[in-house]
C-alpha cells in the first residue's frame, strides 16, 4: 500500500503577474514503510513537495494521496488536523521551540495530536536519540545535533505513519550528518513509520536503498526515481 | 502539554511584559473599583443614615449645612431657634416627637452636643434600633442624669480612649484655638454601643449643661429656666407615617408653614442629601473618568505587550502550525493570553482597589465619621469579572487575528 501518492501533480506561484509552474509531478508514489531520500538542485522545489506532501501547502493542481487520505479534498484546518496525528515533520533549523526544554518540546509535539500528552514516552523517545541526561535542557544549551535528534523525537511522539525530513543534517558536518540519518531511519524502522527526506548530501543520500533526484524538465520540475 | 501550559510558558517567556500589562490593568481596575466603591457608599451613607431623623428643625440658612451638623456632625449650624416656636412646632397633629439639641462645642475634635436625654432611650439611629449601652453592643454605662455628665459615641471612645468615669472640658467652639470652658468638668457616665452611624463620632450632654457652662454667662444660664428666652440648634422631629412607613404627606404642609415663618425651617434630610451630591457630581464623574481613562490606556498596553510578544512569537507559532495546530487553535491561544492577562490584572485591581476603600475609609471615618467598608461590593465589582474578560476578548483580538494569519512556511522554513 502507499503512503504517499501524487497523481498530476502541479504547483504554481504567481511571480510578476505570470503563474510560474514550480513542482510538476504527473505521477508519483511512496510505499508504506519505505525509506527514501530526495535530491537535487537548490530552488528545484524539494521543499515545496514535502509542504505539499505534509499539507502545509495546497497544490495548484491534481491529486495527493498520504497514509490514504485525499489532502486536495481537505480544508487547511482539516490538513493541519490530519498532520498533527499522520505526519512528522523535521525542518533544517528553527527546528525547536526556544523557550521550552527539551521534554516540554517533544510533549508540544504530542499536544496537537488527538493522543493524550505522555511524558512517560516523551521520556523513552528522548532516550532513545540518547538525549536522556538532557531532558531539563533548552536548546540554547544543546549543540545543534543535539537540537535535531529532539526533533527527531518529537516528530516520533505523535506516532505518525510518515516523517518528513528537511534537510535534517543542513547544518552539520559530514559525521554527524551520517549518525544522525541513521538513528532516524533506525528510529523509523522501530516505530513503523515511513521515511522522506530530502538532503543534498551525497553520504546521505546514499544510505537510502531508494533515492528519487528532480529533473529540470521544460522550466518545470519532476522527479525521477534512481535505482540504489 | 496542555494548551493552558502553553499559554503560561507564553506568559512566563515574557514576563516583563506581561507583568507590566498585568499591573497597569489592576492599577486601572482598582482605580475603578475604589472611586465606584466610595461614590456607592457615600451615597448609602448620606441617603441611609438621614432616615434616623424623619426631619430637622432648624434656623434659617443652607437646609444642607443644618443636616450635615444636626445628623452628621459636621459644618456649624447657621443660627438658632427659639425654645417657643418648637414647642409650637410640636403640637403639629403630624409630628410625633421631637428631641432638641444645641450644637457649637467640640472635645479632642469630635462634637460635644447638648441634647435632649429622650435622644438615649427612645431615639431610632435606624429604623427600629435604639442606642445601647450593653457591652456586647460595645457599650457601657448608662444615660446622663445630671449637668456634669456625659455619654460618648463609641468612635470617639475608641479614638480618645474614653472609660467611665473619665473627665473633660469642652470647648467652646469647632475650630483649632476656640476657648476651652476651663471651669467646667464633665464626667463620662456612658459608652454607646457602636452603630455605624455618625453619631459614633459625637459626645453628648445634657441641655442644662448647655446653658449652665460657666463661661456661657448669665443670659445663656438663664435660659435653662426661663423658657421663654431659651434658644436651641435645632431637634431632630419624628413625623407621623403612613401604613406602610411612607412619611404622611401632610409633611409638605406642615414644612411650607414653617418654612414660610421668619423663625425656623423644617428639612428633610432625605429630600436635602441628594443635593449634595448634584454639588460634587462634577468630581466624582471626573474621578469615574480618569478611571475609565486610566482603565483604557491599561488595556492600549496591553495590546502593545500582546504585538510586541507576538513579533518574537511568529516562528513558535508557526512551528506548532507545523505541528498540527489549526490557525482556529493558536488564534485562541493569543486570545486566551489576553484573557488571562487581564484576568489576573482584574483580580490584582479587584484586591487593590479594595485595599484603597479600606485605607480610604480609614481616613474618612477620621475626617467625617462616616463608616465605609472595603468589603462592600459595588456594581463595578459585579461587573468586574464579566468585563474584564470581554476587554481581553478585544484587545486580544487584533493580535490574534495576526496569529490566525501567521503562514508556517513564511516564518519557518527556507525554500530550496
Amino acid at each position: 500500500m502507499a503512503i504517499i501518492e501524487l497523481n498530476a501533480l502541479k504547483v504554481r506561484y504567481a511571480m510578476e503577474g505570470e503563474a510560474l509552474t514550480v513542482l510538476d509531478i504527473p505521477s508519483w508514489h511512496v510505499d508504506e514503510d519505505e525509506q527514501v531520500a530526495l535530491f537535487g538542485p537548490s530552488g528545484c522545489g524539494k521543499s515545496t513537495l514535502l509542504h505539499v506532501i505534509a499539507g502545509l501547502l495546497a497544490p495548484s493542481e491534481g491529486t495527493v494521496r498520504v497514509c490514504g487520505r485525499n489532502l486536495t479534498a481537505m480544508s487547511e484546518a482539516a490538513r493541519d488536523r490530519f498532520r498533527a496525528r499522520h505526519v512528522g515533520y523535521i525542518f533544517q533549523n528553527f527546528n525547536l521551540l526556544q523557550g521550552y526544554t527539551a521534554i516540554e518540546n517533544v510533549l508540544v509535539g504530542m499536544t496537537f495530536s488527538p493522543e493524550t500528552p505522555d511524558r512517560g514516552l516523551a521520556e523513552a523517545l528522548l532516550a532513545e536519540v540518547g538525549l536522556a541526561h538532557r531532558l531539563k535542557h533548552y536548546p540554547s544549551q544543546m549543540s545543534i545535533g543535539e537540537q535535531q535528534r529532539v526533533a527527531i523525537a518529537r516528530a516520533l511522539a505523535k506516532k505518525p505513519e510518515l516523517i518528513l525530513a528537511d534537510e535534517p543534517t543542513g547544518s552539520l558536518d559530514p559525521i554527524r550528518s551520517s549518525g544522525i540519518v541513521a538513528g532516524l531511519r533506525t528510529a523509523c524502522r522501530k516505530h513503523g513509520c515511513s521515511l522522506l527526506v530530502v538532503s543534498h548530501e551525497k553520504d546521505v543520500i546514499a544510505a537510502f536503498e531508494k533515492q528519487v533526484s528532480f529533473l529540470n524538465l521544460n522550466r518545470a520540475f519532476a522527479v525521477q526515481e534512481t535505482p540504489a | 502539554m496542555s494548551l493552558w501550559r502553553i499559554i503560561l510558558k507564553s506568559l512566563r517567556q515574557h514576563w516583563l511584559s506581561s507583568s507590566l500589562a498585568v499591573f497597569s490593568i489592576a492599577l486601572g481596575v482598582a482605580l475603578l473599583v475604589s472611586v465606584v466603591s466610595l461614590r456607592e457608599q457615600a451615597h448609602n451613607n448620606f441617603t441611609q443614615v438621614g432616615l434616623g431623623v424623619d426631619a430637622v428643625l432648624g434656623p434659617k440658612g443652607s437646609p444642607l449645612q443644618i443636616v450635615l451638623n444636626a445628623v452628621y456632625h459636621l459644618e456649624e449650624m447657621p443660627g438658632k431657634i427659639k425654645w417657643t416656636y418648637y414647642q409650637k412646632v410640636l403640637q403639629e397633629p403630624l409630628v410625633v416627637e421631637g428631641i432638641p439639641f444645641c450644637t457649637g462645642h467640640s472635645y479632642a475634635g469630635f462634637r460635644v452636643n447638648a441634647i435632649d436625654g429622650r435622644f438615649l432611650t427612645d431615639f431610632e439611629y435606624l429604623p427600629g434600633k435604639h442606642f445601647s449601652f450593653r457591652p456586647e453592643d460595645g457599650g457601657e454605662g448608662k444615660p446622663f442624669e445630671n449637668r456634669d455628665e456625659a455619654v460618648a459615641g463609641w468612635e470617639v471612645a475608641r479614638a480618645l480612649g474614653i472609660r467611665l468615669g473619665s473627665a473633660f472640658n469642652p470647648v467652646c467652639g469647632v475650630r483649632a484655638g476656640d476657648p476651652v470652658h476651663v471651669n467646667d468638668r464633665i464626667r463620662f457616665v456612658g459608652i454607646l454601643g457602636r452603630t455605624g452611624t455618625p453619631h459614633d463620632r459625637a459626645i453628648y450632654i445634657p441641655m442644662t449643661a448647655f446653658y449652665t457652662l460657666e463661661g456661657h454667662g448669665a443670659d445663656v444660664a438663664g435660659m435653662a429656666v426661663d423658657e421663654q428666652h431659651r434658644e436651641i440648634s435645632g431637634a431632630y422631629l419624628k413625623i407621623r407615617r403612613l401604613p406602610g412607613g411612607a412619611l404622611h404627606p401632610g409633611i409638605m404642609d406642615l414644612k411650607y408653614n414653617v418654612n414660610q415663618s421668619p423663625e425656623a425651617q423644617i428639612v428633610v434630610p432625605t429630600e436635602v442629601l441628594p443635593n449634595l451630591f448634584s454639588i460634587i457630581g462634577w468630581v466624582d464623574k471626573t474621578l469615574l473618568a480618569i478611571a475609565l481613562l486610566v482603565t483604557l490606556l491599561s488595556a492600549l498596553f496591553l495590546l502593545v505587550a500582546l504585538l510586541s510578544a507576538l513579533r518574537e512569537r511568529r516562528r513558535d507559532l508557526a512551528l506548532m502550525r507545523s505541528l498540527g495546530a489549526t490557525r482556529r487553535t493558536v488564534l485562541g491561544l493569543v486570545l486566551s493570553e489576553s484573557v488571562v492577562m487581564a484576568v489576573l490584572g482584574g483580580v490584582g485591581g479587584f484586591l487593590l482597589g479594595h485595599a484603597i476603600v479600606a485605607v480610604g475609609a480609614a481616613f474618612i471615618r477620621v475626617e467625617t465619621g462616616l463608616r465605609f467598608s472595603e468589603m462592600y461590593l459595588s456594581w463595578a465589582d459585579v461587573f468586574l469579572f464579566p468585563a474584564i474578560v470581554v476587554l481581553g476578548l478585544i484587545v486580544g483580538a487584533i493580535p490574534a487575528i495576526q496569529a490566525y494569519r501567521t503562514g508556517v512556511l513564511k516564518n519557518l522554513v527556507p525554500v530550496s
